[in-house]
This record gives C-alpha cells, structure tokens and sequence, in this order.
C-alpha cells in the first residue's frame, strides 16, 4: 500500500496505458458479474448494477482513503525529505507540518490512480460475492489483504525497498485489511438497504441462527 | 439506522473478522505460507536489481570573494586571512574609539553582504559501480553543497553535472564526467560557506598560538567569533554554533547518480569539518 512506490512505476518506463485498458475492462465486466451473483431480492439486474456500482465507488473510496493515509505515515514519520527522499533534507518540519503539506498537496500520479482503480475494482468484486454483512467482512478483509500484499512485494521488487520496509507495508496492509472489512461491509450493508432490517445476531459459526444479515 | 446502531455493526464486523483468522484455517494457513517464500523472493529479486555504488574525491578547491576573480583554496584562504586581520583589530578596539571614529567600512562591507563569497568551484573525481545482476543507463548526476551544523542541514547550493547516459552493464565501472576531475560550480547566496572559512582560519590561528593546556580554547574562539560579527547577531550564532565541536559542524558535497530504473546511489564528498578548530 506504498503511495512512494506506485511513482516508481513511471520511472521504470511502464507503460500507463495498458493498466487503463485493465481498468477500462475490469470496469465493465467485474460490476455486472457482481450483479449477477448478487441476491436477486435486492431488484431487478439494472437495479442491481447501478447498487454494485455504487459500492464500487464506496469501496474505492475506502481504498484510497487507506492509501492516503499509509502516504500520510511514511511521509510525516519515515520520510525525511520530501524531494529528495533521503536524509539530506533543507527543510526542518515536525511531523505535524509534514502531515499538513501532505493533505494539502496530496495526489496520485495517473498510473498510480489507475493502479488503485483496479485494486479497488477487484476487492470490491471479491467482496460482492458475499450474500450477507459477515460475509462481506470476511470476503472483504481476505481480498483486501491480497490484494494489498501481492501488490506490495511487486512493488518491493520493482522499488528495490528493504526487508524492513516490506515488513512495516504488510503490518499496514493486515490492519487496513481487517478495518477495510469491516468499514466495507457497514458500507455496503447500508448500499444494499440491509441494515433497515432488525438487527441479527452475526453467524459466525456458519449456523443459522435465523433469518439472513 | 443511526450512528450508535452503525458503531455496533461495525464492532460485530471486527469480530467477525477476528475470528475468520481462527475458523478460516483454510484459507489464512495458506496465505501465509505463501507470504514467506514470496519475500524471500522478492529479497532475490531486490539483489538482482542494478545497485549503484557511487565513489568521489575532492581533488580542487576555489573559491571567489565578491569582486574579485576565483583563487585555489590556499591562494584565497591567504587573502581572506588578510582582510580579517584589518578587520578584527578595528572591532576589537571598538570600546576605546573615539565617537568620531568609523571602523574600516570597506573591509566590513566584504564579509557582511549576502553575496560575500558568491562563487565556489569543486573539482570532483567520481565514478559509479553497478554491483547488480542487470545492466543499467546512467540518467542524472546531481551535486548539492550541503552544510550540517548540530546534525541540522542546509543546502548552500545546487549543481547538475553535465548530462551523462553511461551505460552500465553488470559489475562495470563508469566514470563520471573528466576522469582528471569534473569541475563543479555553485552560485552561493548568503555567508554560510564563508563563516566556515571564518572559524576554520581564527580557529586554526588560535591551536596555533595557544598553549596547548589551554582549557578554555572554545570560549577564546567563540569570543572573537563574536568580536568578528560585531553587527550581527545571527551571524555570531552561525559562526559560534559552528565552532562549537559539540555541534559537529561540516560542509560536504553530497553525489547523486540515478539509473533509468529510479534507482539512486549517492556519496558524501567532505570539504569541512569541526576537526579543523577544535
């Protein structure tokens, strides 16, 4: 989930185009699948469309929402010049400082949107599957972990990172992870029109224990 | 729904979650397992990549007062000599001039304006080793002059080398720029790398002149530091903090070298430091 490393993607001449065209295809394809599985209680198939649409959009805030603040972290606490990135800063900030300049000037090159656009395209696609708010949680938590991890040892190789550095970005992505699935499926618990419902106990053993989340 | 019953549902979700590491075995176990050789790989991988080791030495030293043409170090470290040795009297004398008297205005103006000192010129001989498995393009060489005092940096200036797109196959040499030594200029603004001057001259005359027991040295210094910026506060806290060994103060060149693939390797080149006057 390392902000820094998506930069290096257009240093190493990748092409940017072609994560587009992934972004353009999995936007098509991964909200209609999610669609199809979706419960058929929830309405008709555009109806249904139009509600994964939205929470891909949910979801994607969610995502870059994390991405943003692991960006913050790294920039506020670990990263001692802005510029140059090594230790040879002009610029004496306390971490505070770093943390505002940051928010204030945040933005994500045009690879690494479309870097996070995929991402959040998949997790949010794996996470539809779930038919209720605990599966959602579960199915959003594991995707997002994988995504996040295989995402990460790319970049570690391509950005040339440290073990430690790879190690502090799977702590970062274990806990958005967990928070990702849980925000994620209040989120879509709320798109779906669940959480009108009385509320259930949480099947957590897999047993009924009465109707549907 | 409200926020107390969002709040709730969003903590049976984190139990949920919680316990999927317990009951999802079958899912977690293999991650895992997979996570660990997957960094090992990535740790392989991460050694093929080109590493750049980059080596500098100093091989010249010049500098320029304001008016006047760029002189070698020791040619220009005499002349600085000088000027300081018309200047300290005059401000040292100060308590006892009469009102009437103006101290050497001529001489004052060389070290109080911004542009005191407004050309420096290193020469640097400096080459770049690619240790990788994978060869790689040379794509910018950058210079900055950097001061650090009390472990705080500033940057003094800015230099780009000229361009260099050196291919670099594995475990191969390149050297940057004239292999006699890459002439490197820096435009200065303000007094930082002149003060270094400043204490290095006063600091050495003083190890020179003093008794060696002489416990009190640094306060001897530090008190014609501040004889010598009479004026100007700040100045007196520059020159005084850089004197200070505690503070380690230096003045070093810092290479940059960048590969096609965003990779960097960089070297500090030393010009100044504490151990000259302590």
């Amino acid at each position: 989930m390392s902000d820094y490393g998506l930069r290096s993607l257009e240093v190493t001449e990748f092409r940017g185009e072609i994560l587009w065209v992934a972004v353009v295809l999995a936007a098509a394809i991964l909200p209609m699948i999610s669609a199809l599985t979706a419960k058929r209680r929830s309405g008709n198939l555009a109806k249904r469309w139009i509600i994964c649409w939205i929470a891909n959009i949910g979801v994607f805030c969610l995502v870059l929402f994390g991405f943003m603040f692991q960006g913050l972290v790294d920039y506020a606490i670990t990263q001692p010049d802005p510029f140059f990135g090594d230790q040879y800063s002009p610029f004496h900030l306390s971490w505070w400082q770093k943390g505002t300049i940051y928010l204030k000037s945040v933005s994500f090159s045009t690879q690494g949107l479309a870097a996070i656009v995929l991402l959040s395209l998949i997790i949010s696609w794996a996470t539809l599957f779930g038919k209720n708010r605990r599966q959602w949680a579960i199915f959003g938590c594991r995707a997002a972990f994988l995504a996040y991890v295989i995402v990460d040892i790319v970049l570690a190789i391509v950005n040339d990172s440290s073990i430690q550095e790879l190690m502090k970005n799977l702590v970062f992505d274990l806990i958005g992870a967990i928070l990702f699935g849980a925000v994620a499926s209040v989120l879509i618990s709320l798109i779906f029109g669940e959480m009108s419902l009385r509320r259930r106990p949480v099947d957590v053993f897999g047993k009924k224990l009465g109707s549907p989340v | 729904m409200n926020v107390r019953d969002c709040v709730r549902n969003l903590g049976d979700s984190l139990r949920v979650i919680g316990e999927d590491f317990i009951k999802g075995k079958t899912f977690w176990l293999p991650v895992v397992l997979a996570i660990v050789p997957s960094v090992l790989l990535a740790t392989k991988f991460r050694s093929n990549m080109p590493q750049l080791v980059v080596a500098a030495e100093l091989v010249g030293q010049q500098y320029a007062l304001k008016g006047q043409g760029v002189q070698d170090r020791e040619e220009f470290i005499e002349g600085l000599k000088r000027k300081i040795e018309s200047v300290l009297p005059a401000r040292a004398a100060l308590p006892f001039a009469t009102p009437s008297a103006s101290p050497a205005r001529e001489a004052e103006d060389v070290f109080s304006d911004w542009d005191a000192m407004p050309v420096a010129v290193y020469t640097v001989k400096a080459r770049v080793t690619n240790l990788g498995a994978l060869s790689t393009t040379i794509s910018r060489v950058s210079v900055r002059l950097i001061e650090s005092v009390g472990g705080r940096m500033s940057w003094l200036g800015y230099a780009d080398w000229p361009k260099e797109e050196a291919k670099l196959p594995q475990g191969q040499i390149a050297i940057l720029g004239n292999p006699a030594g890459q002439a490197i200029g820096f435009k200065l603004f303000g007094s930082n790398l002149l003060d270094f001057q400043i204490v290095e001259i006063i600091g050495r005359g003083l190890r020179q002149h003093l008794a060696k027991d002489t416990s009190n040295r640094r306060e001897i210094l530090a008190s014609f530091l501040r004889v010598f910026a009479l004026n100007n506060s700040f100045r007196q806290d520059h020159l005084v903090s850089i004197a200070d060994p505690a503070n380690q103060a230096r003045v070093f060149l810092v290479i940059e070298v960048e590969d096609v693939y965003g990779r960097k390797g960089l070297v500090e080149c030393p010009i100044m430091d504490y151990g000259a006057w302590k």
